[in-house]
């Protein structure tokens, strides 16, 4: 069995191999790249178990995604690879799905796993807003998954052989004209995984930085109730989460001092895992929370932030 | 001798030819300043004018003749009357003379003679002293108390001066006649008299009389010019007021309606969609006359929550400008917020309290312009994310928090084990108890309710609730603009209602108190509705109920606005705090009644936000905070969740704590 | 004057969405319907163009039961006429067969094209993959993840969001693009527009006339499994000690995945 992978950095192409090899036994894994591959790359990918890099040419890459996704698919189909599996980065999922269309592939994207049941391969994926599993079974080879999953890249393994592959084909261009990087971290709060939220029973701004330094351990994050950014202005509005400001969805919320009025809950009550900390077991906050400390944040997030720091050794 | 007005006594012969002369233009310029106002405001039919004001007499008495809302604010109230009684006497007065020389002297009869002269020397004398007190108020308002709400504008220095010199200059001509041709009689004028000996000690005869015709040419003049600059100034008020009060104030609707533009059921879905209004053109003249009757006197802005609390709103600011496009080139034709006339956020800002229809003297409502420019706006979808999902959830959950229907079980369920019951399982219930959507999904609002259901079950009121079936009554889509949707969830609540026979309806929410008495007859349902305030004062009154364990702490009251000043429920809910805690313990706050201020959630505003550098929940709690009580009652779960996270802010938790009324009476039973 | 089609989804409304109490699928068929919101920022992204350069929108949709009343509600937004092809078979479709689907609609019915907007991925299955698929199939340049868009005429210019910032990129039309939801706030089309929308022209398509063949409408790639992850709150309490609290919580974070980069 046969898989070629790809993302645009050797880190999560590695990843990727990694992952592939630790749920598919005896898979043999080649990677795809676009430039030559340093030796500390070669080295990375070598430690997942990648046998073969195919270094394609950088204008194909340069031409933009349909032009690459091309170049991939003519690779998928000589090297007679089963598996094209992607990094599921935006351009990853991009590059894949133009590519599993080039292929007349099954494809599964954004996937948090995939295995090989007696049906065939299966592919696990969140639809149905995150709240829900779908397996997918991908109905022949070679198939395009694209992946959120990765595994340990382990160290020391022989580094895979380098060589060029040379495409026919190419598709239509897109033009670059330039990347503008963000000047301040533009707040995604819809999109993150982690968030730490904060409420009244912060009594002062600069205690915020109790709440931040937490988040930064995991991070996450920060969010907001709205008497914070409403009113007291020590947050921006755009980090109030809410019925008047945004409604969030992350794997793991954490709510500090939070009383829970339902001009709140609105706004974080899809959350997956809900952890929160008040000194009112009665708070509105306490019905909607899997794990609910009755505390004072000025004592139990101190204490809390060294032991976090302990574990995580920073 | 018997005493008699001697006009034009010290001038020349053939000066009241003269004065004719000089007369006729300025009374041309006057008749063409109405004609030109009359017609750019797009008066089509006269004759629609005087049945109106013939239909409006009576409001015309009441607020225009007896200034009934002008006097309400005591230093503007004073100052206005002095000046306009002032005027109308020195008006009448002059018209008298008029009459007495150049009408009935042909045919020999002479009224200002005797008696009355005297009384008319004497009251005018003293009416004038009563314009120049007004007009010293007017000056002390604007150069030494500095009130901010007063504007400066070059034309009230002219309105202002010629008001003085014809005050000033009347009373120096009657001094000067009394100098020069003193009469037995002249004491009667009593500030003439007063200052006829100084001149006739600091001038000689020659010189007087010159003074005296210099000055009575430059009183008639400045009168005239005064009578000419109505229609072009603010004088024009005058006019514009008492029209609009006549010809508006009689089909105004009443608080808390508004105006049903079409009816959704009756709609040819092929036909012209219009709504609301975006340019003054689409106003009717009557509408665009609301508009100009504004004098600018910003009572409207002093009340508005939403200018206290820094938004851009000001409606005073709205109806200025919008009159000033009557007046401005195409100004008829612009559209407000494409021109940047009106910013979006002033439009959203309103919470719809109706304080500024309250403070308005001449009984315009700002309010409604602004809610029919929301209805143009939103007509159209220009709704920011907030309030697009807020619509969106009405739509979809039929609640505007947009929490899925199935949460209502909650409650539903705890109610059960109390002991209440759906209209199903009791069909004859004499009250339906409607929740509403803010006590059905929000934690604290849920203690209402109950409190509401233990007092109502204890009284053994005969009562049952919709349960599940119950959704929004569509108050917040009626209030944010978007009629249609309003129409469809009150078309559905009516048939709803209808089906399990509903007569008397209790709700404890104000928004939806309002919209089943004032919105929904529109709609075919006619309830009686109570209030859950109402419902307990009665239950007191009757000794249904009875308070027990009386509440030993200072309490004060919001009255939220659409039981107070739109329904003008002011007394039960007072008479059950002095019940609940003894009459020593309820102090009132010092806005309250028709005066109180809003918390900042109403007219859909809790549902987004608008910039703004203070908030009206805050405001009020400082004001609540003064009293000194403990306990703030409210009469509504909005003032409650508002004012809740206001007492979060301010970390007031200590110091005050929020209860329904239903609430402190629950405990007390 | 750019000719517009706009590919809208109709999706369950999974704020609202229930798992069965025992079998932890999603009860979509208690469920209400709406129009996916990605979708709905193409549809409102399209109208602003033509809105400024002329040109026309037609909406495309395709599913296995497409309700015409939210079809309306885009009319209603502004879209100038409707393609909808509403076959039970659509239930089972994957990207490739809804891509295939959308092609034959939009060669057959919507005419000459210069521009295909798409949302960049769908309410309910969060594939980001139509509009790749689309463009794969016309054989034309795609931008994905755009959240600012000009329409230069014979070109397009787009700001695209990537994990480093916002890659600005262009490409000659006929195009596809996929926004996201930062791209615009779509209006939101009150009541009495919708019914006018009546009035609009909203074609209800068969699978004959697109010449789908069961090949086709057979998907590559098929869904056997669909589970709720989590149903109600734990609603675990503790109490205690601050700093036995300190632990427990240090604990229930690393659980839940705090701490992953």
């Amino acid at each position: 069995m046969k898989a070629l992978v790809f993302s645009e950095k050797a880190m999560q192409a590695a990843g990727v191999a990694a992952y592939l090899k630790s749920v598919l036994p005896g898979v043999e894994v080649s990677a795809a790249s676009f430039s030559e591959p340093s030796q500390d790359e070669l080295g990375l990918l070598g430690g997942a178990g990648v046998v073969k890099v195919w270094m394609l040419p950088q204008s194909a890459w340069a031409a933009g995604e349909p032009s690459a996704s091309a170049a991939l698919s003519e690779l998928v189909a000589k090297t007679e690879a089963e598996i094209l599996a992607v990094w599921a980065s935006k351009t990853g999922n991009e590059v894949a799905a133009r590519a599993a269309q080039r292929l007349k592939a099954p494809y599964a994207s954004e996937c948090v796993s995939v295995e090989k049941t007696s049906e065939g391969f299966v592919a696990k994926r969140l639809v149905l807003g995150g709240g829900y599993t779908s397996k997918v079974l991908l109905k022949h080879s070679p198939f395009v998954v694209s992946l959120k999953a990765s595994a340990e890249v382990g160290v020391g393994g022989q580094k895979p052989d380098v060589e060029k592959f040379n495409v026919s084909s190419s598709g239509p261009v897109i033009e670059f004209v330039e990347l503008i990087k963000p000047e301040s971290a533009h707040v995604e709060l819809e999109k993150a995984e982690a968030i730490v939220a904060v409420g009244r029973g912060f009594k002062k701004k600069e205690d915020l930085s109790m709440a931040e330094e937490l988040a930064r351990l995991i991070n996450a994050e920060i969010g907001c109730s709205r008497p914070i950014s409403g009113d007291l202005k020590w947050l921006s509005e755009e980090r109030h989460i809410g019925l008047s400001g945004k409604r969030v969805r992350p794997k793991l919320y954490i709510a500090l001092g939070i009383s829970g009025q339902v001009q709140h809950l609105v706004g974080m009550r899809d959350s997956r895992t809900v952890v929160s900390v008040n000194t009112d077991p009665n708070a509105p906050i306490a019905a909607e929370s899997d794990y609910f400390f009755v505390g004072d944040v000025y004592k139990i997030l101190p204490l809390a932030i060294t032991r976090l720091k302990e574990k995580l050794g920073s | 001798m018997e005493p008699v007005r001697e006009t034009y006594g010290m001038m020349p012969p053939g000066t009241d030819i003269m004065m004719y002369l000089v007369l006729a233009p300025f009374a041309a310029l006057f008749v063409y300043g109405v004609f030109y106002r009359v017609r750019r405001l797009g008066v089509v039919n006269t004759g629609e004018v005087f049945k109106g004001l013939f239909a409006g007499v009576g409001y015309l008495v009441k607020f225009g003749l007896l200034q009934r809302k002008v006097v309400s604010e005591r230093l503007a109230g004073l100052m206005h009357l002095l000046i306009y009684s002032g005027i109308i006497a020195l008006f009448i007065g002059t018209t008298l003379v008029f009459l007495d020389h150049d009408i009935l002297r042909f045919f020999e009869i002479r009224i200002l003679r005797g008696d009355f002269y005297l009384f008319y020397e004497a009251s005018l004398d003293f009416m004038g002293l009563a314009l120049l007190a007004g007009l010293g108020i007017l000056l002390y308002r604007r150069m030494v108390a500095h009130e901010s709400r007063l504007r400066p504008r070059s034309e009230y220095v002219m309105v202002l001066a010629g008001l003085l010199f014809i005050g000033v200059s009347g009373y120096v001509l009657e001094g000067v006649r009394l100098a020069v041709e003193p009469r037995p009689w002249g004491g009667w004028s009593f500030v003439g008299k007063a200052l006829s000996s100084f001149f006739s000690a600091a001038a000689s005869e020659e010189a007087l009389i010159a003074v005296y015709r210099g000055f009575w040419w430059s009183h008639a003049v400045v009168a005239f010019a005064m009578v000419a600059l109505i229609p072009y100034s603010s004088l024009g008020h005058m006019f514009s007021t008492l029209l609009h009060i006549a010809l508006n104030a009689p089909k105004q609707d009443p608080l808390g309606k508004m105006h049903t533009p079409f009816k959704l059921d009756e709609l040819d879905p092929s036909g012209e969609i219009k709504l609301g209004f975006k340019s003054m053109k689409e106003l009717s003249w009557m509408q665009r006359l609301g508009l100009e009757a504004c004098t600018d006197c910003g009572r409207c802005e002093a009340a508005c929550p939403a200018f206290a609390a820094g938004t851009p709103l000001s409606p005073r600011n709205v109806v200025q400008k919008l009159k000033g496009l009557i007046w401005s080139e195409g100004g008829l034709e612009t559209d407000v917020f494409a021109s940047g006339v009106i910013d979006e956020e002033e439009v959203w800002a309103c919470t719809t309290c109706n304080a500024c229809i309250e403070a308005c003297p001449v009984l315009i409502r700002p309010m409604d312009y602004i809610l029919e420019m929301r209805r143009s706006l939103t007509l159209e979808g220009r709704l920011d994310k907030r309030k697009t999902a807020m619509l969106t959830n009405l739509a979809r959950y039929g609640n505007p928090y947009g929490l899925d229907s199935s949460e209502k079980e909650t409650l539903l369920a705890e109610l059960a084990s109390i002991g209440v019951k759906t209209v199903q399982e009791n069909p004859d219930a004499e009250y339906v108890y409607w929740i509403g959507c803010a006590s059905f999904y929000d934690a604290r609002s849920r203690e209402i309710v109950k409190s509401m259901a233990k007092i109502l079950l204890k009284a053994q009121v005969s009562f049952a609730v919709l349960g599940m079936e119950e959704s929004c009554t569509g108050d917040p889509a009626r209030r944010i603009g978007e009629e249609g949707r309003f129409q469809e969830m009150a078309l559905s609540n009516v048939e709803l209602l209808k089906k399990v026979k509903a007569r008397k309806v209790i709700v404890h929410c104000p928004h939806c108190f309002n919209t089943f008495r004032n919105e929904y007859p529109d709609f075919g349902l006619k309830l009686e509705v109570f209030h859950h305030t109402q419902v307990i004062g009665e239950l007191l009154k009757t000794n249904r109920l009875k308070l027990v364990k009386p509440l030993a702490l200072k309490l004060t009251l919001h009255d939220s606005c659409y039981i107070g000043r739109v329904n003008g429920v002011f007394e039960e809910p007072r008479q059950i705090l002095r019940q609940a805690a003894g009459g020593e313990n309820f102090v009132e706050l010092s806005r309250r009644g028709l005066k109180s201020f809003c918390c900042g959630a109403g007219g859909s505003t809790y549902w987004y936000e608008v910039r703004r550098s203070d908030r009206e929940s805050l405001i009020r709690l400082r004001e609540a905070l003064n009293t000194g009580a403990s306990v703030l009652a409210v009469e509504c779960p909005y003032c409650m969740q508002m004012f809740g996270d206001a007492v979060r802010v301010m970390g007031a938790e200590e110091r005050i704590r929020l209860k329904d009324i239903a609430e402190i009476v629950a405990e007390s039973i | 004057m750019p000719n517009m089609v706009v590919c809208v989804k109709q999706t369950v409304d999974v704020y609202q969405l229930k798992p069965h109490p025992e079998t932890q699928a999603p009860l979509t068929s208690q469920a209400q319907f709406k129009n996916s919101d990605f979708d709905l920022n193409a549809l409102e992204e399209a109208i602003r163009i033509k809105e400024k350069h002329g040109g026309k929108v037609v909406v495309v949709s395709a599913g296995p039961d497409v309700k015409p009343l939210l079809v309306r509600e885009c009319l209603a937004m502004g879209a100038d006429e409707a393609y909808v092809f509403s076959d039970p078979v659509m239930a089972r479709a994957d990207g490739y067969v809804s891509a295939a689907v959308l092609s034959k609609l939009i060669e057959k019915k919507a005419g000459g094209w210069d521009l295909i907007l798409c949302g960049e991925a769908s309410l309910d299955e969060n594939a980001y993959q139509t509009g790749p698929r689309l463009a794969e199939l016309f054989n034309v340049p795609h931008v994905s993840y755009v959240n600012k868009l000009e329409w230069l005429g014979d070109r397009v210019k787009a700001w695209k969001s990537v994990e480093e910032g916002v890659r600005v990129v262009s490409c000659k039309t006929p195009a596809v693009v996929t926004v996201g939801l930062e791209i615009n706030t779509p209006r939101l089309p009150s009541l009495l527009m919708i019914r006018a929308a009546q009035k609009k022209p909203l074609n209800e398509v068969r699978r004959a006339e697109l010449e789908l063949t069961d090949e086709i409408l057979t998907p590559l790639a098929e869904v056997i499994e669909v589970k709720a992850l989590k149903t109600e709150r734990r609603r675990q309490v503790y109490e205690g000690k601050p700093e036995e609290l300190a632990d427990k919580l240090v604990e229930t974070i690393l659980a839940q995945g705090g701490g992953k980069r």
